[in-house]
């Protein structure tokens, strides 16, 4: 009896100590701004301070893996003990996620965000400026395209090292071209030839439509600016977008959706997807598809969007930028510095542009003789100069888009309102925004 | 002394509040303090960033009267429950009458009926999001072949919210069969027996035997539903993102939305939404709880 007591209590104990070392786990370090400093490794290897970084990132699709590809490169040659541990989600969740994340201090030190994020997350201190770059770098900034490194400027300061820069191009099918008994080397120049050749290659037995249109208010930018429209006036204090340029532009995007040439309820995804599959005629996207189209084996073509009926082109441009969060400690914000200056170096632009189609944007690069013969690079290249950033600088551009411009697109797509109404609703939409 | 602090615990009472420690301290610091941190945010302007804390008293609730998007929102989740709580109780009580019997293919059933229940709701909605889909669907396929051509799915406002409910009806039938099967298999043989003996067919021990039996059951299996149905978030977030035309958008997920999704992040506002969230399903709750009590005693 007494035995058995002693290790009944012997065992209690032992499983005390299990439980209680279980839960303490490792210790966690603390920085001085009071972020929880879990991704720093301070453990002393072989002389070598080793820093482990987090970078999250959006790209889900087939230039995710060239990214990862580059990124295992730069963990296994830098001579800093320097690890980039990516984490790539669907951008939703990443905006999802990266609230709370830096809320708590606990988002990841490196980045990559579209150029319209840079107003939002600069303005509430979530991003840290990255002037002192280029200086601590040595690199010479003056090769690479000053309008890309604008880009990500907020208020004159510098909270993004570009990672690529495009603007909107127009993919379409050969195949459905030529079925549709259209010239697939010629696609369409104007909006009047989008709607003709829209309504030759759309059939519906096949579920084949001949463009088009997902959700999402960008999709409206793509004509607005080139029919000679705005979202705002020039100096960004009021609407401009009640107008007839806008109301014309809205009335043939909903014009694709009754006559049945685009399918409705669409996100960016099912459309890619469906250009995949070969049931799409034409869509307009950015570079990111051209890896995609080439591993479906879709023959297709890529090149600009149609121009107003005038001959007036100018479509939305942008692109990602790494970018080091507040939660950042100095150690990591050096080794976010680091991954981003390999990421510079000719050859991994070079590759990056030559595997996944971006244009190249620093002047070593685009003299490059392999760039100046590749046929993507000479299309898309000259392409850059109609490219103009949407809604440039403002904070409050997201909160538009999500409360008014998205839902209310996505109410002229499936007509629940006319043109008209949906232009007057984004107008006052937005100055309710700014006004307050 | 020993002696004393001996008795002390050995007294029930005592034994019971130790016991009870380790869950009342996970619930006090996972449930009762954010709880009550959230319902103190309701009375705040504060984004998620909780960088500027601004006292605004009753104004967050003011503003949700006017707002559209909340009144949508809780008119979406009053119809989901609508059609879950009622058909899902319904369809559960019909499979546990089939299946309530001890032979080796009712238990099989019984089994495979509850599969979908411990399966996560994330990765079944993802599931019945692709089969669901118009263009790819294997769903829209067939009905294509049977001739129908616009099939739209989960990408038509009017279809989205019933094909959500029928959805969570085939995920969480199962729990609620389970707990009817062992209700219904509690009620005594002799009721029966005797029913027989006095001439009632099936179907009046049916309405004058299972039924007022089941009712402690039944509700508890209709006031479980009814909670989780107002909650619903996960089959509507992964299914339809609250789409199209904010059909599917739930209570719980425009908390979310608010506090997380939408730009400048208004985790006040969001909390008064929670708020009301809260008041609502406890107010049906403690409805269910009399209105059950009182059949309970009263009978059908």
């Amino acid at each position: 009896m007494k035995a058995k007591r002693l290790w009944l209590t012997v065992f209690s104990i032992l499983l005390a100590v299990i439980m209680i070392t279980g839960c303490t786990g490792g210790v966690q370090t603390r920085t001085d701004s009071g972020a929880a400093d879990k991704s720093t490794d301070t453990a002393a290897t072989g002389g070598q301070k080793s820093v482990k970084i987090q970078f999250w990132n959006g790209f889900t699709a087939s230039d995710g893996d060239i990214l990862r590809e580059i990124f295992d490169r730069f963990n296994a040659q830098n001579d800093k003990g320097i690890t980039v541990e990516m984490d790539i989600m669907p951008w939703d969740n990443l905006f999802e996620k990266l609230a709370p994340a830096l809320a708590t201090g606990t988002a990841p030190a490196l980045l990559l965000l579209g150029s319209e994020y840079v107003p939002e997350y600069a303005s509430t201190g979530n991003i840290i400026p990255m002037d002192d770059f280029w200086d601590w770098s040595g690199l010479n900034k003056e090769i690479y395209a000053q309008n890309v490194r604008d880009a990500f400027k907020y208020k004159g300061t510098t909270y993004g090292i570009p990672m690529q820069y495009n603007t909107m191009y127009l993919y379409w099918n050969k195949d459905i071209f030529a079925e549709a008994g259209l010239d697939p080397e010629k696609p369409p120049k104007t909006f009047d030839e989008l709607k003709k050749y829209a309504a030759l290659m759309t059939d519906k037995s096949k579920q084949q439509y001949g463009f088009g249109i997902a959700l999402g208010h960008s999709n409206i930018t793509n004509f607005l600016w080139s029919n000679g429209g705005d979202w705002l006036n020039s100096d960004q204090t009021e609407a401009a977008c009640n107008s007839p340029e806008m109301i014309e532009v809205l009335t043939m995007l909903q014009e694709f959706a009754i006559n049945g040439h685009t399918p409705v309820g669409m996100s960016g995804a099912d459309l890619d997807n469906l250009l995949f599959a070969g049931q799409l005629g034409m869509y307009i996207n950015g570079p990111w598809l051209i890896n995609g189209c080439r591993q479906n084996n879709l023959n297709f073509g890529i090149g600009a969007v149609p121009a107003a009926n005038n001959g007036n082109l100018q479509v939305p441009g942008g692109g990602c930028a790494y970018m080091v969060t507040s939660s950042a400690s100095e150690e990591q914000k050096i080794a976010a510095y680091e991954a981003v200056k390999y990421w510079l170096s000719k050859d991994v632009l070079k590759e990056w542009s030559m595997r996944n189609g971006f244009p190249a944007w620093s002047e070593e690069v685009l003299a490059d003789p392999d760039i100046k013969n590749d046929l993507i690079q000479n299309t898309l290249g000259p392409l850059t100069k109609y490219g103009r950033l949407p809604f440039a600088g403002m904070p409050e551009y997201k909160q538009m888009a999500s409360e008014y411009l998205d839902p209310l697109f996505e109410q002229l797509m499936y007509q629940q309102i006319t043109p008209e109404e949906c232009a007057k609703k984004m107008a006052e939409g937005i100055n309710a925004v700014l006004k307050k | 002394m020993f002696k004393n602090i001996r008795s002390y615990f050995q007294r029930t009472e005592t034994a019971a509040w130790v016991l009870l420690f380790p869950s009342l301290l996970c619930l006090t610091i996972f449930l009762f303090i954010p709880l009550i941190m959230s319902f103190g945010l309701a009375f705040f302007d504060v984004t998620i960033f909780l960088k500027q804390f601004k006292f605004v008293g009753l104004d967050n609730f003011i503003e949700l009267l006017q707002d559209d998007r909340f009144w949508n929102a809780l008119g979406n989740t009053v119809y989901f429950t609508i059609m879950v709580v009622p058909c899902g109780i319904l369809f559960s009580l019909a499979v546990a009458l089939f299946v309530q019997g001890n032979s080796l293919f009712q238990r099989f059933l019984r089994v495979s009926y509850y599969v979908p229940v411990i399966c996560s709701m994330t990765a079944m909605g993802i599931v019945w999001a692709v089969l669901m889909d118009p263009t790819i669907g294997m769903f829209a396929f067939w009905i294509r072949q049977l001739g129908f051509e616009n099939v739209q799915l989960l990408k038509d406002p009017n279809l989205a919210m019933p094909l959500i409910a029928a959805m969570t009806i085939w995920k969480t039938f199962g729990q609620n069969m389970i707990i009817l099967v062992a209700g219904l298999q509690a009620i005594p043989d002799e009721y029966y027996d005797a029913s027989m003996i006095d001439g009632a067919n099936k179907w009046k021990q049916f309405f004058h035997i299972t039924l007022p039996s089941l009712i402690p059951t039944l509700g508890f299996c209709v006031t479980t539903s009814t909670i989780s149905s107002f909650m619903v978030f996960d089959q509507t977030y992964v299914m339809t993102r609250g789409g199209p035309l904010f059909r599917t958008e739930t209570l719980a997920q425009y908390v979310y939305t608010r506090g997380f999704v939408i730009s400048p992040f208004r985790l006040g506002y969001a909390s008064s939404v929670a708020f009301v969230l809260f008041i609502v399903i406890a107010a049906i709750s403690i409805a269910m709880y009399y209105f059950f009590t009182k059949k309970e005693t009263e009978g059908l």
